[in-house]
């Protein structure tokens, strides 16, 4: 179990500069896993760099992969080790199962339980395993991983409700509208947040999209960026009544909405629900707007509102989060060790009870005499006596394949036992799960 | 209440209709809890749970209706307990066949608890008005007129389902509110395809219904129209209802009075049942006393 580690460096220690410089780019993630398992005796590697995060994962004998894995990602952004040292954080055994399962469950991220992570991950985890890259241990790991990210996605309220102001508009849009290929937007103003809407829109697949702005020139070139039509803004409001959704987000210091211009927009439009997100302070929507029957306007205060109602919620999640990861590690680390461990395992008992048959048969072979019952009772007794023998043999495996250097010790434990030479190619615990799949 | 709920089950049907009757029920029941379970708490229930109940009890219930048919040889039709289980299966099959043409999310979570309560207050017929104590429909053009408002009365069941979660979404939207209960409903624009959909579904069958209704009358049965609280309820429903639909067509009912108009209508249709109820009564003790009046005469 000891030979997972994980070296990395996230947005938690690391500030955006020091990301930047020791991020790897798609390009260089290949040869960076082939130094990682040529150089530093990495049997099996897997790469992650995203903007956050920066995460080498690794299943090594080396005995102190701490220092070979910064050594390597210092040497390859031309820094110091020291100097990479003080933003990076290691994790080893069971700490770095954890760690894993956590990052794709999106529970170590910037925004807590965000789901890009997992896709991240994943892709990270492919590129590996393109690059030959990956054996039984890190495959399962990884495997279950994904696995875990799906149940606390499934299970738990982490990734529920969005956590952007233009991402929460857009969800309250979609409770309005069914379906927004035949609906209008219509931005007015050209707002970096507006603009990110707008673009949400787009991936929703709003029909139509209007861009409206002071100069017609920005409103085109905002238009062309997201396919949408310039218009204006002496015409605004002829083209409101088509607007299902408005978002609005202008310099104006007082309202360009008023109640009367909505009204007789909505009554043209035949009282069909109108979404309008005004995210300019001060506002561009006279308040009384939202009184209007079928009008649903939200400002950027209700919109932080329930961003932060969101956060809270996914905050008062973790718990049951860290339930489920702590048991699904539980459960990955028992799984290892009778994975490790299985085969010398396997291959003790069946020696020992061949043994036991061969002794019983030459016993009995000699009372041949002696009733079947006491026969039978001859049989449970040796049975009971060679699983007994084998009970602390057995632990004593287990609790080896525990430690960081199994590998070695259990070929010798195998050699003392004498079923060295039976179990080789099969058993070896650190040989079987070293060998790629 | 339970022995009134057991002598009259074991003494109105068979031991099969009875057993499949029960079933049904019980499946509602559970149907209902799950559905609002998973309404509520959609991360650890899902409403297929409940789907597949209500599909349980669904079954059962057509099931109860066919040994109903096999046991009596008479129209199951004979009794206040079986027409309003026969509108329940009726109602259950609008809500299948609605979430079949498009899934909405959260409707089961309505729908299946009314469905319960129709059959607490079925019972409570049942026990006023015991099987035997009224007589069925004599013309086939009845059992027609019966099955055109049974099943228009499903539709608007439908209606006012979708129009109650139409009202809860757009308060939650009003106010800027996202409780968790209501991520699982329908957009209002999905919800509000549904009404109108039912309600322009629901008129015809209405019309037509009260047509055959009107047509099968007798001369008695005309001189006594004033009377008659069966067809009054009735023609105050139909007028509401037309004039929802005008209001909807002209643009004069929109937002969220349209919907609040649609479950008045609904409300009106239960109280038909209750017009119905008195109706029956009404009948039933006509004819208890008509021997002391032609012996005293």
């Amino acid at each position: 179990m000891q030979r997972y580690a994980i070296i990395g460096l996230s947005h938690k220690f690391a500030p955006l500069e020091i990301r930047e410089r020791l991020a790897y780019s798609d390009r260089r993630v290949p040869s960076a896993l082939r130094d990682a398992r040529e150089r530093f005796n990495c049997d099996e590697a897997v790469l992650l760099s995203t903007c956050n995060r920066v995460e080498l994962y690794v299943f090594t004998s080396d005995a102190e992969p701490r220092e070979t894995l910064l050594k390597m990602l210092a040497e390859d952004h031309g820094m110091a080790p020291e100097f990479v040292g003080k933003y990076t954080y290691f994790h080893r055994g069971r700490a770095a199962v954890e760690h894993l399962l956590r990052v794709c469950g999106g529970l170590d991220s910037l925004v807590l339980g965000e789901t890009q992570i997992l896709n991240q991950v994943k892709r990270a985890y492919l590129l590996a395993q393109s690059e030959n890259s990956t054996g039984k241990a890190l495959n399962t790991l990884f495997h279950k991983a994904f696995g875990v990210a799906k149940r606390l996605h499934s299970e738990t309220g982490i990734s529920e409700g969005q956590l952007s102001v233009s991402s929460v508009g857009v969800s309250f849009a979609r409770r309005l509208f069914d379906t927004l290929t035949d609906k209008t937007a219509l931005l007015v103003g050209v707002g970096e947040v507006g603009e990110l809407t707008l673009s949400y829109l787009k991936e929703q697949g709003i029909g139509r999209a209007i861009v409206v702005s002071r100069t017609l020139e920005r409103a085109r070139e905002v238009a062309v960026k997201h396919g949408a039509d310039a218009v204006p803004i002496e015409l605004m409001e002829d083209y409101l009544p088509r607007a299902d959704i408005v978002i609005s987000q202008t310099a104006a210091d007082h309202a360009i909405f008023t109640r009367e211009m909505i009204k007789a927009a909505q009554k043209k439009r035949g009282w069909r629900p109108m979404f309008i997100l005004d995210l300019a302070v001060p506002r561009d929507v006279a308040s009384d707007v939202d009184e209007l029957s079928d009008v649903y306007l939200y400002n950027v205060d209700d919109l932080e509102k329930v961003v932060a109602e969101h956060t809270l919620a996914r905050s008062a999640e973790m718990q049951h989060c860290n339930e489920i990861i702590t048991e699904e590690a539980e459960r990955f680390v028992a799984g290892f060790e009778a994975f490790s461990a299985g085969p010398l395992i396997k291959a003790l008992s069946e020696r020992a009870h061949a043994l036991r048959e061969a002794e019983v048969s030459r016993v009995l072979s000699q009372l041949v005499d002696l009733p079947l019952e006491q026969k039978q009772e001859i049989e449970r007794f040796a049975e009971q006596l060679v699983n007994k023998l084998l009970h602390q043999q057995i632990s004593a495996i287990k609790a080896e394949s525990r430690r960081q250097d199994a590998a070695s010790s259990l070929r010798v434990l195998a050699r003392v036992l004498g079923i060295e030479d039976d179990t080789q190619g099969q058993t070896a615990p650190g040989a079987e799960v070293e060998k790629k799949s | 209440m339970l022995s009134t709920v057991h002598s009259f089950s074991s003494g109105a049907m068979g031991p099969v209709a009875s057993l499949a009757l029960h079933v049904a029920i019980g499946g509602y029941l559970v149907a209902a809890i799950l559905a609002i379970g998973a309404l509520l708490l959609p991360n650890k229930l899902k409403m297929a749970a409940a789907d597949i109940a209500g599909g349980v009890s669904t079954a059962a219930l057509a099931f109860f209706f066919a040994a109903r048919f096999a046991e009596a040889g008479t129209q199951p039709l004979g009794s206040m307990f079986e027409v309003i289980a026969l509108s329940a299966l009726f109602l259950a099959l609008a809500y299948f066949v609605a979430m079949t043409l498009k899934r909405l999310q959260g409707v089961g979570a309505f729908a299946f608890p009314a469905l319960a309560v129709i059959f607490l207050v079925d019972y409570l017929f049942a026990i006023r008005f015991p099987p035997g104590s009224q007589t069925g429909p004599e013309q086939p053009l009845l059992v027609v007129h019966i099955v055109l408002i049974v099943l228009s009365y499903g539709v608007y069941f439908m209606a006012a389902v979708a129009a109650a979660m139409y009202l809860l979404q757009e308060r939650q939207l009003k106010l800027h509110r996202e409780p968790r209960w209501t991520r699982n409903f329908p957009s209002l624009e999905a919800l509000s395809r549904l009404v109108n959909t039912c309600v322009q579904i629901g008129l015809p069958l209405l019309t037509i219904g009260f047509s055959l209704g009107f047509a099968a009358f007798t001369p008695e049965d005309w001189a006594g129209l004033s009377r008659n609280t069966k067809v009054l309820s009735g023609v105050v429903l139909w007028i509401v209802l037309v004039g929802i639909s005008a209001g909807r067509f002209t643009g004069y009912l929109y937002g969220r009075r349209h919907f609040y108009w649609v479950l008045v209508g609904f409300f009106l249709v239960l109280l038909t049942f209750v017009g119905l109820g008195l109706y029956t009564a009404a009948q039933a003790e006509r004819a208890r006393l008509e021997p002391v009046a032609r012996e005293a005469r």
